[in-house]
């Protein structure tokens, strides 16, 4: 099956405190949308964390095959050379680190494992430029401080920005629509829209139905106490926004 | 005076700065004598002048080998004199006249590997509507002490920026003592101090608002590895009538290493009732949330953890004044992160 690009089997993962993940099980193919929804707490968060590797997490059970090869044994890094890309539902700010400089330094960085030299400077300006316009982010972005004194929309599209320069074939959306006025979340979607191709994927997790009209997933899951506990269209989005998740909690 | 801020070839042989902008006056201060003096380091701007350049000062340590070792009958002895030139007590002195503006690098350094004692005093006066803006770049080896007293007086409608770098040196202390005496005057006071093996760095701040309406800030950081140490004493001086005294102090520390100690003691002592202070400290690690992000770019661990640093660092960096300089010194303080300092014995070979 050549054109699975991730496969999740019955993953487990645990906090110090607590087990989060109870047995995940998920198949991603090339070019397709899929979007997670779940009650707060439900673990939604916690699986993409553990998708991109964060070592905070303890995978106790289960495994990751990404393009075939097993994912948990990657750094966080190793797995963005491999095509994984995670957007964060609270982006970091660096101060004294500029946009520009970071954003470099991780293409660069991208550059090296497939044996490519680094951009020019020349190269890199018109490549950043085009990627900032697909967010309408303004080119005085690039010398601030990596999301210092950014709005939350700011923020998000500055995300979108930085997944637009990797160009990941798995791309991990963790709530990128919360905090976005109409407008932005609509900056942000077209921003998605222009990178999808029919060979990268998408997770869009999400609250609310309203990015769905804007992103359209193949499949819509509901993750609940850490496993996915029902998994359908895209009308479920609606359905969920009429009745909330009881209905299928219950069942 | 004026002869000794040509740059001497001959000393360029020994020691190359890498620093110097252009434009940039030089002058060499060898084991605390003016190069080719016998003054020590001594400078006045007159009233209402302007030094043209930025002018760099370089402190240097250093003991000729034909004093250090001699032969007698062909058997190495060590020279008497050696042991006197080992312990220096030295002193400098800036006089800002009234009105007048400087911008000056000082720069110390070991040349050679001895054990080197350095106590230095440096008198720093700004008369009325002065500017002075000073910056002092330490680099010595593992071995060498210095400590350094910075008496400084600031009178009215003054500011001194005064930042400190202390990039590399066995025991560095630095004792700085500001006496405000005029109304407005101004003080930043900005430190970095990078500290690694058994390195310890000490910064000793007494400021004090002797009258009415003066402005104050101290930001000092501190980046600890391996089983360096650190020490930040820090006290606010308010005098009774010093009201409408702004004074701001901050002492922020990151440790790499659990060896790694820090000592932190901001102080304030208020006797006044109409003022705006306020202190604090901290001391952190590493974050981890900011390392996954970084790497979830696909920048390396140890990257990110440079880049982490250099965040930490920039608020000091970033305040110097002449972009030029500000690039180089950043670039400095960036090798000495990735710890390219260590990997040469003599320190010249790697700074400024």
């Amino acid at each position: 099956m050549s054109d699975i690009l991730l496969e999740v089997k019955n993953l487990r993962a645990r906090t110090e405190d607590k087990e989060i993940l109870k047995g995940i099980n998920l198949t991603i193919r090339k070019g397709e949308i899929h979007a997670i929804m779940g009650p707060n707490g439900s673990g939604k968060s916690t699986l993409s964390a553990v998708l991109a590797g964060k070592e905070s997490y303890t995978v106790t059970d289960g495994e990751i095959l990404f393009e075939g090869k097993n994912l948990l044994e990657l750094s966080p890094e190793e797995r963005s050379w491999a095509g994984i890309f995670l957007g964060f539902q609270y982006p970091i700010e660096i101060p004294g680190v500029t946009n520009v400089n970071f954003i470099k330094t991780a293409v660069n960085e991208h550059r090296k494992m497939k044996n490519l030299p680094p951009l020019s400077a020349a190269e890199f300006l018109k490549l950043m430029r085009e990627r900032m316009n697909y967010v309408g982010m303004d080119s005085s972005f690039s010398t601030r401080g990596v999301n210092v004194g950014f709005s939350g929309g700011e923020k998000k599209r500055n995300e979108i920005f930085q997944m637009a320069m990797l160009e990941p074939k798995l791309a991990l959306l963790d709530e990128t629509d919360s905090g976005l006025d109409v407008d932005a979340l609509r900056i942000v979607a077209n921003g998605v829209n222009k990178l999808k191709r029919d060979d990268n994927s998408f997770v869009v997790i999400t609250h609310y139905q309203r990015l769905l009209d804007y992103i359209v997933p193949d499949v819509i899951h509901v993750l609940y106490n850490g496993t996915i506990i029902k998994s359908a269209g895209k009308e479920l989005a609606l359905e969920i926004e009429e009745r909330g998740y009881d209905w299928i909690i219950n069942n | 005076m004026r002869d000794n801020y040509i740059y001497s070839n001959n000393r360029a042989n020994l020691f190359r700065c890498k620093v110097p902008l252009s434009g940039a006056e030089q002058l060499f201060v060898v084991n605390g004598k003016v190069q080719d003096s016998d003054n020590s380091y001594s400078l006045v701007v007159e009233k209402g002048c302007t030094l043209p350049n930025i002018q760099q000062v370089i402190y240097v340590r250093n003991i000729d080998s034909n004093i250090a070792i001699r032969e007698i009958d062909g058997v190495p002895v060590e020279d008497s004199r050696l042991k006197d030139m080992l312990k220096l007590d030295c002193e400098s002195n800036i006089l800002m006249k009234e009105g007048s503006n400087a911008k000056l690098l000082f720069c110390s350094h070991t040349l050679s590997m001895d054990e080197f004692e350095t106590d230095e005093l440096v008198n720093i006066t700004l008369e009325r509507d002065a500017n002075l803006d000073l910056i002092i770049m330490q680099n010595e080896h593992n071995k060498a002490r210095h400590r350094a007293d910075y008496k400084i007086s600031l009178d009215a409608n003054s500011t001194l920026t005064m930042t400190f770098l202390s990039l590399h040196g066995g025991e560095i202390t630095n004792n700085i003592e500001v006496n405000m005496i005029g109304e407005h005057a101004n003080c930043q006071l900005k430190g970095l101090c990078l500290a690694d093996k058994e390195q310890s760095m000490s910064t000793n701040v007494k400021l004090n608002h002797l009258v009415p309406n003066c402005y104050s800030n101290q930001l000092f950081k501190n980046i600890l590895d391996d089983s360096s140490s650190t020490n930040f004493f820090g006290r606010i001086y308010v005098a009774k009538d010093a009201q409408k005294s702004e004074a701001l102090q901050a002492n922020h520390n990151l440790i790499l290493c659990d060896k790694s100690k820090v000592k932190t003691k901001p102080q304030l002592e208020i006797y006044a009732d109409d003022v705006i202070c306020n202190h604090g400290a901290t001391i952190g690690k590493i974050n981890e949330d900011e390392l996954f992000y970084m790497r979830s770019r696909g920048i390396t661990l140890h990257e990110a953890k440079i880049l982490q640093l250099l965040s930490f660092t920039s608020d000091i960096t970033n305040s110097i004044t002449t972009d030029a300089l500000k690039e180089r010194l950043n670039i400095l303080v960036e090798k000495r992160l990735r710890g390219e300092f260590s990997n040469n014995n003599n320190c010249s070979k790697n700074c400024c």
